[in-house]
């Protein structure tokens, strides 16, 4: 499907909306590491929310068609195949171009309607998740070469659930329930990832769920942060930012709201892998957006990821104080 | 109670997704479904999937039993059905319809106006703009408004909001 894309390793790069608007500092770490990894970034400008498939689809399925299908014009413009970081944003356009290749009668209706705006949707590029790009397009040999710096950490993945399925039109050889990318993925830098109960389960935020019914959603989250502590990870890493909210942002909430029954709160730092990735190639913590502003308030990480960082910047030789200074004086 | 059916509503789930035809109940999505579990079978996505076939409109629509809402669209249930029922599109499809009753979680009428006003689900914070300034990203644009109301307006979103 990519055949009429020239450069094979240019990606039209879509940031969505929660790590633009959220985490940054993600959208920092991923854009220093695939630079550095020989992958071209093109901005999509003008793009919009994907938009969500929880609650946009949810409002009305033919709109969610079109401005999906609109976003895909911006790619097609730019010549590159779509990366995106976030699963729900992947969930949507892949299955907006999924239809759209696949249904004339939903092509022409996406089609009919952008053409009042100028735009058309011709089927020339290929919708990915960064991981498919990591994986297969850079490749996992290449990423165990970069990732010179093991970092010795007991991690605990997190798939998500769009990333995986339907699994008949993802890449992943039909595999949703055992997939071993994400931990290859991991291993590569120095790290175990370890085995939890309900490691494929939801992370809860999905569906709108989040918005919807939250002490559903909180229930999700409180599941999994459980079953993670129990089996002693430093750390949750996962490639969704609106998965990380909810492991984030969710887990301070969890601890409000099932404090009866929680015992010790949580505290389990969560990365986005780019960011992990980033340190075991060397690169600056600071650089990765890794060292938390003090002085922003209601700027996500949520949950510290000062534990899990000190442990790593011990055996990377940083001193964690001096970098905070140093981030101070950055400003 | 006695439960009405619909049939024009049966017909357009029907030709929605003709997967729906291939449903024989097994409840293996209901076995296999996260949100089940955890409300103790309070939702379950079999009984949706019954009343679509059925036709109960008002059962789903309006009285939201279950309630569809809480469908986190993980996909689990689709995977595992023996039948290759479309679950998870059928669900979005009965959230529409409930969106047309006004049955619809509250915080989503926000998202969806964002969106029609800026492009984006999600509004940016003055600490964020601060934060991506010092990471050195570059500023967000908002899409071009008049692009995103036309097409808005032309599919009947902005008319289908207004309504609710």
């Amino acid at each position: 499907m990519t055949d009429d894309v020239s450069n094979k390793m240019a990606y039209s790069f879509y940031l969505g909306c929660v790590i633009p608007n959220r985490y940054p500092m993600v959208e920092r770490a991923t854009r220093t590491v695939l630079d550095e990894l020989g992958a071209e970034l093109r901005d999509m400008k003008g793009a919009t929310c994907c938009p969500a498939p929880g609650v946009f689809r949810s409002f009305d399925i033919p709109t969610w068609l079109v401005i999906g299908g609109r976003n895909l014009t911006i790619a097609e413009d730019n010549q590159a195949d779509v990366v995106t970081m976030c699963n729900g944003c992947y969930g949507t356009l892949l299955e907006v171009e999924h239809a759209l290749k696949h249904e004339e009668k939903k092509r022409n209706y996406v089609n009919e309607h952008l053409q009042k705006v100028g735009r058309k949707f011709k089927g020339s590029i290929h919708v990915k998740h960064l991981a498919e790009v990591l994986y297969y397009d850079i490749g996992l040999k290449k990423i165990q070469d970069v990732a010179i710096h093991d970092l010795g950490l007991k991690v605990a993945v997190h798939y998500g659930c769009h990333l995986l399925k339907p699994s008949a039109i993802r890449p992943w050889d039909g595999e949703s329930e055992e997939p071993r990318f994400f931990d290859e993925l991991v291993e590569a830098l120095g790290c175990e990832s370890v085995d939890y109960r309900d490691k494929m389960m939801c992370c809860g935020a999905g569906g709108g769920v989040r918005s919807a019914v939250k002490e559903v959603s909180l229930d999700f989250t409180r599941h999994k942060l459980e079953e993670i502590r129990k089996v002693g990870a430093d750390c949750i890493v996962n490639m969704c930012p609106f998965c990380m909210l909810q492991l984030d942002l969710g887990q301070v909430e969890v601890n409000g709201v099932f404090k009866d029954i929680i015992g010790e709160p949580y505290n389990i730092p969560v990365f986005y892998y780019t960011q992990l990735l980033g340190l075991s190639m060397g690169l600056n913590p600071i650089d990765l957006g890794l060292i938390k502003q003090h002085d922003l308030k209601g700027v996500p990480p949520f949950t510290s990821q000062e534990p899990a960082l000190r442990k790593i910047f011990k055996k990377l030789g940083y001193n964690y104080d001096e970098l905070v200074e140093q981030a101070k004086n950055k400003k | 109670m006695t439960l009405k059916i619909d049939f024009g509503f049966r017909k357009q789930f029907k030709t929605y997704k003709f997967s729906l035809n291939y449903c024989y109940q097994c409840g293996t999505c209901s076995g296999g479904c996260p949100v089940a579990k955890l409300t103790n079978g309070d939702y379950n996505p079999r009984k949706i999937i019954e009343a679509c076939i059925l036709g109960l409109k008002e059962k789903l629509t309006t009285l939201l039993e279950p309630n569809v809402w809480q469908c986190s669209t993980c996909q689990k249930c689709v995977e595992y059905c023996p039948q290759g029922v479309e679950l998870t599109e059928i669900f979005d499809h009965v959230k529409n319809l409930c969106v047309e009753a006004g049955n619809y979680p509250q915080a989503y009428k926000a998202q969806g106006e964002a969106i029609r006003e800026k492009g984006s689900a999600i509004p940016m914070s003055n600490a964020i703009i601060k934060r991506r300034e010092r990471l050195g990203l570059p500023v967000m644009k908002t899409a071009s408004h008049s692009e995103i109301q036309t097409l808005l307006r032309e599919t009947g979103f902005i008319k289908k909001m207004e309504s609710i």
